[in-house]
């Protein structure tokens, strides 16, 4: 691989550059030391010790998972917290710290046997308190645990045995419990916070580190916790085996994507998140010492209010569908290895997407549409999009409203900061039709918070859906759970709730010092150890 | 001159009351009249209605607007700026930790556009439409027509990623060590210092090319000074005036151009605090900046004329 910046013939190493260079050699041997970028291998062996440096593309607001699915939150609570059960490499469910579970043949009641020996940061041990206080919690605070735990009545049998307990068959309750926003939380903690995310010296929790400090702007440090419950089976996604091999993993916002390349090309840190294809995937791709990790699908998409003309018309809304060429959507995001374009609610890489009722996606017929908008009466009544002050969803807006005019609908683009965003998207009479958003993988249609009736971002309210979904959430056979969720998608291109665009990589950039590094899940620097 | 001074600073600062008092004002009730507010970022993008309206109440934002400016105000007065609604901090310790990084960062840059453009604006002066002259405003041109992130990532490149000679990103304290805390501030110091340095330059060429051209330089010249004589003991002391008033415009918009650097090299200082504020809606925090970067205003002018009545005994205060 040719270093980029070397690459570049038009900037040579000018005289210039060496005169400048040697005069500041001499204040750069007192300067900090940069980790040189130590090639010795530690022949496969891991090494303990040490810190590991992660730049993230900012400063979370909060280390408390539950309340969140904003990536750089979870990737710090993911270290410090567990769930009863965690999705491995296949994202299947597995019991983390559940040791067994029993579930009545009617699919109504579920029987949970704690692992024993399990110990909080805080040194308290983990005992079904803690299970049920941290799930009721989940079933109020998050969308797909509002979904699965609507009518749960969750009860501690024992120290070490919970029932959770439904009026409906549950047949994902598993998947669920391995949701990302259900860590597991002593009682006390919860029983005695405030509304809202906890303060991070609160976020106690089982998993192999623990948290250490927080510098607002500077850095957030986690420390090995020393008496991790480590399972015995081999790793695998976020479950089995894992081991803290580095002290401390710090992590620290670095808002601009370049700057956080450069800074771990220059070896000061070892892993980075938060790039997307087109200019990040390049300068990753063509740096010598870091590797992108192309690691799972999230959706680009347009939100749709059905509650505003003309979009309150589904027959509109499905004339645009067929007019929408979604190859346009990813072509935007650079080279084909970092895009691509499914049909499924789901993204492509989760084992139930499938293509049902997918025959208008990505047919990108102009004339057919503008026909259908004829026929439904499109009276020219302009679309404006919304978009927070976001590259990827500010580009998708672009080629959406590009596409619209195309079809003879004036469009007009509203860029707002997130805040905004948030507030108005609550506010389907504040003048928008369309949301451009970026979903990160999920592994649950029920987590779509567009589809429900009543669901904060659900602008809509189709009988049909809701039964589907609830079929979706007590089928108990894998089949059925298959049928629900195609019959869930047929609808969705009926309804049309939302256009998918694109499916875009997470990409994380590895630097070569890290080693161990899995592809799978969620990024995780467990299992992972570096050589200086 | 003692007493003139502390009367003219005490006078200064007074007058600069209501000029906070708007400044935060306006910007309260722009930030209120702004959709979106802290407990959004706060309850998180799932959060009820009902949630959201909980955490509104915790944080007091369900005060109406007065209530809300009142209470903080009344704060002020007993010298608290209250606490931030989303960092684990008081406003004094987010100000207080984050003012550091922005003044040294502040005072290197200065330094570095003070040695580099009073010189060359004075020799451009001298040298007026030869050569040099023209290499320099070739440099001023550029320094003002390039924003100080381009020359950062360039510097980053250069002495970061291509010659691993400074860190690319990060601050450290001068407590952790002087020369790892000058490591870690002479890039951004350059790239902010350069774009003041061709703006200094430019002023101080101008101001010094009358001078030059002036009656008294002549006879000086005509009875045999010596060059250097006359640069420092005439030219410069009755040429520097504009020079001080642009040193002292340029210190101030320091703290403006130091959020893009502060966010180019990652520095933990006020420019980024600033824009973590307004993207998170904290407006205690966004307050207490205001408060601070208005007052380092009105003092950085206040100071700009002592200086200039101080070197130039014809302005008086």
């Amino acid at each position: 691989m040719k270093h980029w910046f070397m690459g570049r013939k038009k900037i040579p190493r000018t005289l210039a550059i060496a005169i400048a260079a040697g005069a500041m050699l001499a204040v750069s041997a007192c300067s900090t030391g940069i980790p040189a970028n130590d090639s010795s291998p530690s022949n496969g062996q891991p090494i303990e010790g040490g810190t590991i440096n992660i730049a993230l593309s900012g400063e979370p607001t909060t280390i408390d998972a539950g309340t969140t699915q904003v990536l750089i939150t979870r990737i710090i609570s993911n270290h410090i917290t567990e769930r009863l059960y965690a999705l491995d490499a296949n994202l299947e469910p597995q019991p983390m710290l559940v040791e067994s579970h029993d579930r009545t043949e009617d699919g109504k009641t579920y029987t949970f046997v704690l692992r024993d020996n399990v110990f909080f940061h805080d040194g308290q041990p983990l005992i079904s308190d803690d299970v049920v206080a941290s799930l009721e919690r989940y079933k109020e605070l998050s969308v797909r645990g509002q979904g699965a735990m609507k009518d749960a009545k969750i009860t501690a049998v024992d120290d070490q045995t919970v029932t959770v307990a439904f009026s409906q068959p549950q047949g994902n309750l598993l998947s669920a419990l391995a949701d990302l926003q259900a860590p597991i939380y002593p009682a006390s903690i919860l029983n005695a916070a405030d509304p809202g995310p906890l303060p991070p010296e609160k976020v106690i929790g089982t998993g192999p580190y623990m948290f250490a400090s927080w510098d607002p702007g500077v850095e957030i440090v986690l420390s090995k916790y020393e008496n991790y419950a480590a399972l015995e089976q081999e790793a695998s996604g976020l479950h089995g085996k894992k081991v803290a091999y580095a002290d401390e993993l710090r992590f620290v916002g670095i808002a601009d994507p370049a700057t956080r390349i450069a800074a771990l090309e220059s070896g000061q840190y070892q892993f980075g998140e938060g790039f997307f294809g087109g200019d990040d995937a390049q300068l990753i791709d063509s740096a010598v010492n870091i590797e992108a990790s192309r690691m799972r699908l999230g959706k680009l998409m347009m939100i749709v209010n059905t509650t505003l003309p003309p979009l309150d018309n589904p027959e509109i809304r499905r004339a645009i569908q067929v007019g929408l060429n979604i190859d346009a959507f990813g072509e935007v995001l650079g080279d084909a290895e970092n895009w691509n374009v499914a049909p499924s609610i789901l993204t492509s890489d989760i084992p139930i997407s499938s293509d049902a009722g997918a025959k208008d996606f990505n047919g990108g017929d102009v004339a057919e549409a503008k026909k259908r908008l004829a026929a439904a009466g499109y009276d020219g009544t302009p679309i404006t999009i919304m978009t927070p002050t976001v590259t990827a969803t500010e580009t998708q807006a672009v080629v959406m409203q590009e596409q619209l005019e195309a079809m003879g609908i004036e469009t007009r683009i509203d860029v707002v900061e997130l805040p905004v965003m948030q507030t108005r998207r609550g506010d389907p009479t504040s003048g928008w039709n369309l949301v451009s958003s970026l979903m990160p993988g999920r592994a649950d249609i029920t987590e779509s918070g567009f589809l429900r009736c009543g669901n904060k971002y659900s602008y809509m309210c189709v009988a049909e859906m809701d039964q589907a979904l609830d079929s979706y959430v007590t089928s108990l056979e894998d089949d059925e759970r298959q049928d629900a969720y195609n019959r869930i998608q047929e609808l969705f291109y009926q309804e049309v709730p939302a256009y998918l665009t694109a499916e875009f990589w997470d990409i994380y950039a590895v630097h070569d010092t890290l080693h161990g590094f899995a592809n799978e899940v969620e990024p995780v620097l467990w299992n992972t150890w570096i050589t200086n | 001159m003692g007493n003139n001074v502390l009367g003219y600073t005490v006078r200064r600062l007074v007058a600069g009351v209501p000029v906070v008092f708007v400044v935060v004002f306006l910007t309260f009730a722009l930030i209120y009249l702004t959709p979106g507010d802290a407990a959004v970022v706060i309850a998180g993008e799932d959060a009820t209605p009902e949630q959201l309206e909980e955490v509104r109440a915790t944080l007091g934002l369900d005060q109406p607007f007065l209530t809300q400016f009142g209470t903080w105000a009344l704060g002020l007065l007993s010298g608290n700026l209250g606490h931030s609604l989303v960092l684990p901090q008081s406003v004094g310790e987010a100000l207080l930790a984050r003012a550091q990084p922005t003044l040294m960062l502040a005072v290197f840059a200065q330094i570095i556009a003070i040695i580099l453009s009073v010189p060359l604006g004075v020799l451009a002066a001298k040298y007026y439409g030869r050569p040099f002259d023209r290499t320099v405003n070739i440099f001023a041109v550029a320094g003002i027509a390039v924003p100080p992130f381009v020359i950062g990532i360039g510097l980053i490149l250069i002495f970061s990623v291509a010659l691993s000679l400074f860190p690319a990103s990060g601050y450290v304290p001068p407590s952790d060590g002087i020369f790892a805390s000058f490591g870690s501030l002479i890039l951004p110091a350059i790239a902010l210092g350069l774009a003041q340095a061709a703006f200094i330059v430019r002023i101080t060429r101008s101001s010094m090319y009358d001078v030059f051209s002036s009656d008294f330089v002549r006879a000086a010249t005509m009875r045999g000074f010596s060059s250097i004589r006359i640069m420092v003991k005439h030219v410069l002391r009755a040429g520097i005036g504009p020079t001080i008033s642009a040193i002292g415009i340029s210190f101030g918009s320091l703290i403006n151009g130091a959020i893009v650097v502060e966010i180019v090299f990652n520095l933990p200082g006020l420019g980024r605090l600033l824009l973590s504020a307004v993207q998170t809606r904290d407006v205690p925090i966004l307050q207490g900046l205001l408060l601070v970067v208005t007052l380092s205003y009105i003092l950085i002018n206040i100071a700009t004329d002592v200086i200039q009545a101080a070197v130039n005994p014809r302005v008086a205060l």
